[in-house]
Order: structure tokens, then C-alpha cells, then sequence
């Protein structure tokens, strides 16, 4: 059967804007997206950038948004009739390839590392089980960047909101009951007040790190901080 | 090719050790050598914590401490598992110090922010124990173990400012005289030269699943330290031994290889519809040891009963509705993904290359032999001899990275500065370049795809005198083919980097099949039909493969035994 892959093409050193470019490609039901792109880079054009690279959901790097939603190419089933294009909101190096490094400039601020304000006694220490659990969920997240495309405030208050996935990073050190920082003005500090409570995060993040859930956490903390 | 005025100044940076890579083994290198106060600097191929294996790793760290063992177990006894898993082909200096240095550097990991899942007291550590281990000693998190490592490691080295130079694929370690001097690399996205002034390099590039059709690797898995050792003048031991994880998926094409599930939870039938496993192993079916399996399968397969695919059906449709999506979470929602419904139909699976226990040979401290090279983790051999036990991964990568950090820092003091010939930088452009000028050849994809393919047939889990010829015949004539790379601008050109690491892969295999052909016996992974048993007598040595006047070299040593001897000898 054909099916059809329409992709958002952009090269920086020739195009003056991104384009759809349409190709045709044999489906077969077993195909992932990330088997779709292979295969039109591998059969039609070399030249299709796009990132991938431990194919199975732990890397991060394939997100792409097909037919308006986003997800892991790697992890998504191809349909018949594809549009793929890039994660929204962030600069496009070439094709699908967005650039990290806009995000990464927020990270040192953020002080994504265990600050323990207590000597350490006894090891392995004694660990508040609630708390872990909190800390496993943010721990989930592999920075795909999903829940930052889908983000209507992310987009809407670029400076202002740190955006979910910044507020999921800075969520494990939160619930790490043995950080001593001030999270929770951390958190304020980034924003997290403007979160409109949509959801959209968590519908997409790949991995169920549930960054909504994260954000509302901390927003209401007082009663939630362990 | 936007043509520039003037070229941009050679991008030259200057530490004490440079790390190649950034998987858990890089990191935990790169903190080992930042916490002995030595200029750090970690260069990959890829970013942190989106490249190598150890960020798709499930497992556990195996490790056994007086503050959490069970009854029974000790270091002696992890030693002895190990070793003995290794069919008597390991470095026992090297397995010492992993059993003992491991405990503390689990602690040490916790300390650098990773938490590890714990009982309900929320104090002892949960543990895990898997094959080849008499006792459960192992601490782990969910089954993601590995991106935990990942994420204390690099919040530690983020903390100590340690730079990550990523997107830059070293192509050559530089030397002046015997001394390693630095490295150069090319950045993948500019394809620009970048120069390194070190006075040591640690390799820790990881393994080369990739030269096989079925891997369970991600593809930046290409072998490029073994590459990069052999040009440098070090030795590789044990390449012949590979070993193949029996169930990863055949279906679909992106996700060929990866693990598809547990053994405990499933039955093997072929296309016959036979439980074949009561023939190979009566009493534990399944059960039995993975290269077992993963030999059970590919003769059915070879003799005809075999899959559509070239694998068998793995089935869990006798299984309680909703036990799988309880007990493996992460693959139920993979077969989801799939559209498949492991309660209802049958998966098909063949065995899948999983982890290379060959790798560049080191001493005690990590050190290849060369002034200044060290390595750690995957790409360096001798700690899992032929076959590796589970959970042994990760605790390779904490102790073999810290004692290559804190050797190298050691050894870095004691030097002045190094700078290296920016001559070299001009010399790898050049290359890259006159890759790009070729116009008639095999694009890279063509040449991986035939060297996988024979890599699998004939280098895989069952091989022969035959098969092992036919293989080297067709690598080396691979090897001696233009590549043509179709994409020809510089910027972010994944092809003209699928060239750099095609070589690679080549000579990965290369070695591999050398070392293969010369061990004429049956041992752990490593499985010679013509010589289907183990001959202690014979072949109680190690194989090395080195560069030589005329290509690769094959020499040979007897192996370790200092501590534990195989029975009868």
C-alpha cells in the first residue's frame, strides 16, 4: 500500500522558509515513523536531517510532531497519510532538528544537582518513601521536549514560564528529600504561577513523568512538601 | 557549500584529560579525574545523556557490601560468580578490584544525587539478582537504572563545571613520540576540525553492536574505540566473545534487536509449533543459560522451523489478562505502540547482539599500555573474560571509570602542558574533505548493510572455519571500496559521519573475526560448530589483535588464573 509522508523542510544556508515536501513511500502496518524517515532518507533524500538515536524511548531526541501531535518517532506507529513536522516552538537547525540549546542556557540557573544542607551520617540514609516516589515519577523525564511544544504559555510567555519540562527537571530535586535548597521559590522564580493547569503536558510526555501533576504539586506545595 | 572569506581559527581547547564519550562511563571518568583535581573535559559524538547504552540500560549495579549482603554472600563469592561466568577468560586483577571497589562507588553515585529503590523501611536497598549471580546483590531503581547513573553523573560534573564539548567525533588520538598528546576530532554538525591539547585520553566509546543486523544498541554504537585504540598503537583482547541477548524484536525495522522480552514471563515456539526448548534443555526450557537460548533459536531457525523473519514466537498468551502490562510496564507499552497484544497473539523474536566483552586490554589502572591512553567501560576488555554475568555492566562503568579518572589525573600531574600538532586538525579536514569528492562508491548505508548482514551470518552466534573466512573475505574487501557520500554539504551531513564510523566498524569486525579464527574451540559466547566443545587444555589464553605492519596481528597469552583455576587444571 502507498502511503504519504508530507515533511517540513528547512535548511538554513538555502531556504529562505520551511516547505512541505510530499513523498511517497510503501506502508507497511508495522512501520514506526522513525522507519518512515529512515526510509525516505535512505530511498529519496540523503539530505532529510532529523535526530535519533537509541530508537526505543530513551534518548529523547526523535520528537516530532505527526499529524499535530507530538510524540517519539521511534515509539509511534505510521499511519497511511503522515505530517511531520518539527517541535514547535524552538529554533530549527535543519528539517526536524531543533535547537537545544536555547533551553539548555535556563539549566544552570536551575541548579539541577543534589545541594544537601546536612552531613551525611549513615549510608545507604533513610529516604522518605512518599517523597521517593514523587522523585521517581520527575525522574522519568528524558527532556524530549514534547510537553514544551504542546505548552500554550510556553509559547504565549516565552521569558516569563520556564515551561514544564524545566519545572519536571527542577521537580526531582524538589522532592529529593535530601536537597536543602529552596525549591519552591526556585520554582516561583521560573514561573510556575502562570501554569494554566491545561494538561497538555502530561498527555503527551512519552514516558508518564506527568509533569501537570508535578507543576500542581509544587504550586499548592505547603501541604505536598515532604 | 556557502564558501567562507576567511576561514574561521581552528577550535583548540586544553585539559589535563580529555574523556571520548559521553555514556556512564565517560562521566563517572571524567568525575574520577575532576575529584583529583585535574582540567577535565568530556568530548562525544553525541549529547549527554542521549548517546551510548547506558542510557537504555534496565538492569542493576551488582555490588556486595557488609551494609546490605544477604546472608551468605561476600566479595569472594561475586568474584567467584563472576569468573566463573567468564569461563576462566577474565583479568582476576581486573574482577578483584571491580568487587571491591563497587560498594562504595554505589554510595558514592547516591552522594552525586541518585537514589536507588529501597525497602519499605526506606533505608535498606532493594535488591536484584539475575543470571549468573548465586545471591541477590544488586541495587537498582525502576528499570532504568542506567538514566539514573546518567542523571546524578551529570548533575555532579554540571556542579563541578566540568565541559562538555558534544556533537564532535574524534577521529585520531595524537601522539608525540610514545606520549599521548591529545586528540582531534570533527564536529557532527559543521563538520568542522576541533583539537585537543591533553596529556592523557580516556576511550570510553562504548562497544560496537551495531556491526551486527540484530543489536540491541543504539546506532552511535559503531566501535569507533576500537578504532581509535588500534590506530594508537594499543591492543584489543578478546573480541571473539559477543554476547547475544536471546529475545529482541524483529519487527519493526527501526527497532530491530531491541530487547523484547523476558524470558521468565514467556514460552519459545517455532513455526511448527513446537516448545523446541524441551529438546535443547529438558528441565529448564526457557530458563537455561541466554547463549543456550539464543543457540536453541538460531538452530531452529538454520534447520528450517524457523519464522517468516528468521527468528521463533515468543508467546505470553497464557498469561493472566493484565499480568505482562503489570510485571513489564515498559515493554507492554512497546508491543502497545506496535499494535501488538501480547495477550493474544504471538511476538516474533530472534537473539540480538547485546554487549561486547572484548575491548582495548588494560592494566590495573586502566591504562592500554600507552603513556597517557586509558579507557573505561565497554570499549575495554578482560573484566568479563567470555561470557559477561548480568548486572556486571554498570558496575564496570562506576569502577573502571573512577580508577581511570583518578590514574589519569595521577599520571597528568606529574606532566607540563601538552599541545599537539594543529598540522593534525588540517590533516582531518582534509580527509573529510576528500570524502566528500568521491563521486562513484558504495554509499555508507550499502556497506553497513552487507557488513551486518555477513557480521550476523556468519559471525554470530554459531560460526565455523567457513563462515569465518567467508566474513573476513567480505570485510576486507568492504574495507578497500570507495565510499561515496551522496550528501555533500558540511553542515550537519549525517552521512559524511556515517562514513567516519563505517571505518570503524570494519575494523571492529576485522578483529573480531581474527580473534574468532583463532580460537579453535567452544567458550562462554563464543561458539566454533567444528570445534563444538571447550578445551581448557588448548585454549586457556587470550587472544589480542594489535595494528600491524601489513593490518591487523593476532598474538596470544595465557590467561589469569592467578587466584581461581578451572577444575583439573
Amino acid at each position: 500500500m502507498k502511503g504519504l509522508a508530507k515533511i517540513l523542510r528547512f535548511d538554513p544556508e538555502t531556504d529562505r522558509e520551511p516547505y512541505f515536501q510530499d513523498f511517497d513511500y510503501e506502508f507497511s502496518p508495522r512501520m514506526t515513523v522513525l522507519d518512515v524517515l529512515n526510509l525516505v532518507r535512505e530511498t529519496r533524500d540523503p539530505s532529510l536531517q532529523y535526530s535519533y538515536c537509541c530508537r526505543n524511548g530513551h534518548c529523547g531526541l526523535c520528537g516530532v510532531v505527526v499529524n499535530g501531535r507530538e510524540v517519539l518517532a521511534c515509539r509511534q506507529a505510521a499511519e497511511p497519510v503522515l505530517e511531520i513536522r518539527p517541535l514547535r516552538g524552538c529554533r530549527v537547525l535543519k528539517d526536524l532538528v531543533i535547537d537545544r540549546e536555547e533551553y539548555e542556557e535556563r539549566r544552570p540557573q536551575l541548579r539541577l544537582f543534589l545541594e544537601r544542607q546536612c552531613e551525611l551520617q549513615v549510608e545507604p540514609e533513610c529516604i522518605d518513601m512518599d517523597a521517593f516516589e514523587m522523585f521517581k515519577t520527575a525522574s522519568r523525564c528524558i527532556e524530549c521536549m514534547c510537553c514544551v511544544s504542546v505548552c500554550p504559555v510556553s509559547r504565549e510567555k516565552p521569558h516569563l514560564f520556564a515551561g514544564p519540562m524545566a519545572l519536571t527537571l527542577l521537580a526531582r530535586h524538589f522532592f529529593d528529600p535530601r536537597d536543602g535548597l529552596n525549591r519552591e521559590l526556585m520554582a516561583r522564580d521560573e514561573g510556575i504561577s502562570y501554569c494554566i493547569e491545561c494538561g497538555l503536558c502530561s498527555g503527551v510526555c512519552p514516558r508518564g513523568a506527568d509533569p501537570a501533576r508535578l507543576i500542581q504539586m509544587m504550586k499548592g506545595s505547603g501541604n505536598t512538601e515532604p | 557549500m556557502p564558501s567562507k572569506l576567511w576561514g574561521d581559527p581552528v577550535k583548540r581547547m586544553q585539559c589535563d584529560v580529555l574523556v571520548v564519550g559521553g555514556g556512564g562511563a565517560g562521566l563517572m571518568s571524567a568525575y574520577g579525574a575532576a575529584v583529583n583535581n585535574a582540567k577535565v573535559i568530556v568530548a562525544g559524538k553525541g549529547k549527554v545523556q542521549r548517546s551510548g547504552a547506558t542510557v537504555m540500560a534496565p538492569g542493576a549495579i551488582s555490588a556486595v557490601d557488609d551494609r546490605w549482603k544477604k546472608e551468605g554472600d561476600s566479595r569472594e563469592i561475586h568474584f567467584e560468580d563472576t569468573v566463573w561466568g567468564g569461563c576462566f577468560m577474565n583479568s582476576q586483577e581486573l574482577v578483584r578490584i571491580l568487587c571491591e571497589r563497587s560498594p562504595g562507588l554505589v554510595l558514592e553515585l547516591e552522594r552525586m544525587g541518585a537514589l536507588f529503590q529501597r525497602e519499605k523501611d526506606g533505608t535498606s536497598y532493594m535488591l536484584r539478582i539475575d543470571g549468573g549471580h548465586r545471591f541477590p546483590r544488586c541495587p537498582f531503581l525502576e528499570d532504568r537504572t542506567g538514566k539514573e547513573m546518567l542523571k546524578a553523573m551529570t548533575s555532579a560534573l554540571r556542579k563541578l563545571h566540568v565541559p562538555f564539548v558534544e556533537n564532535v567525533m574524534i577521529t585520531k588520538i595524537l601522539k608525540i613520540g610514545d606520549r599521548v598528546a591529545g586528540a582531534v576530532g570533527i564536529s557532527t554538525e559543521t563538520a568542522e576540525p576541533v583539537l585537543f591539547d591533553s596529556k592523557s585520553v580516556i576511550l570510553s566509546t562504548g562497544g560496537g553492536g551495531t556491526v551486527y543486523e540484530n543489536s540491541d544498541n543504539p546506532i552511535d554504537l559503531t566501535g569507533d574505540g576500537y578504532g581509535l585504540a588500534l590506530k594508537a598503537g594499543a591492543s584489543l583482547r578478546d573480541m571473539e566473545f559477543v554476547q547475544f541477548y536471546p529475545v529482541g524484536f524483529l519487527y519493526p525495522t527501526s527497532m530491530k534487536g531491541i530487547f523484547g522480552g523476558l524470558l521468565y514471563y514467556c514460552r519459545l515456539y517455532n513455526a511448527q509449533g513446537e516448545r523446541f526448548m524441551e529438546k535443547y534443555d529438558p528441565e529448564r526450557l526457557e530458563l537455561s543459560t541466554r547463549d543456550r537460548v539464543s543457540r536453541a533459536i538460531m538452530q531452529e531457525v538454520k534447520e528450517g522451523r524457523g519464522t517468516p523473519g528468521g527468528g521463533v514466537y515468543m508467546d505470553m498468551t497464557y498469561q493472566e489478562p493484565g499480568f505482562i502490562a503489570k510485571m513489564t510496564p515498559a515493554l507492554y507499552s512497546t508491543y502497545r505502540n506496535m499494535g501488538l497484544d501480547s495477550e493474544k497473539e504471538r511476538i516474533e523474536i530472534a537473539p540480538t547482539a547485546h554487549h561486547f566483552m572484548g575491548g582495548m586490554a588494560v592494566d590495573g589502572k586502566w591504562s592500554s599500555g600507552i603513556p597517557g591512553l586509558f579507557g573505561s567501560g565497554e570499549v575495554c576488555g578482560g573484566m568479563h573474560g567470555a561470557n559477561r554475568i548480568s548486572q556486571n555492566a554498570l558496575a564496570e562503568i562506576i569502577v573502571s571509570g573512577m580508577v581511570s579518572g583518578e590514574e589519569a589525573s595521577k599520571y597528568s600531574s606529574a606532566l607540563p602542558p601538552s599541545f599537539a600538532d594543529p598540522a593534525e586538525a588540517e590533516t582531518e579536514v582534509r580527509k573529510a574533505r576528500e570524502l566528500l569528492a568521491v563521486e562513484e562508491g558504495d554509499p555508507p548505508t550499502a556497506i553497513r548493510d552487507r557488513l551486518r548482514h555477513t557480521m550476523w551470518e556468519n559471525v554470530g552466534v554459531f560460526r565455523t572455519e567457513d563462515s569465518l573466512t567467508e566474513a573476513l573475505g567480505e570485510i576486507l574487501e568492504l574495507s578497500s571500496r570507495p565510499v561515496v557520500v551522496r550528501q555533500k554539504s558540511s553542515y550537519m551531513n549525517t552521512e559524511l559521519l556515517e562514513a567516519l564510523e563505517t571505518s570503524n566498524m570494519l575494523k571492529t569486525s576485522e578483529a573480531i573475526v581474527r580473534c574468532a579464527l583463532a580460537r579453535k574451540e567452544s567458550r562462554g559466547a563464543h561458539f566454533r560448530m567444528d570445534f563444538p566443545e571447550r578445551n581448557d587444555g588448548g585454549f586457556l589464553r587470550n587472544f589480542f589483535v594489535c595494528e600491524g605492519e601489513y593490518g591487523l596481528e593476532v598474538y596470544e597469552r595465557d590467561a589469569d588464573v592467578s587466584c581461581l583455576k578451572p577444575e583439573g587444571y
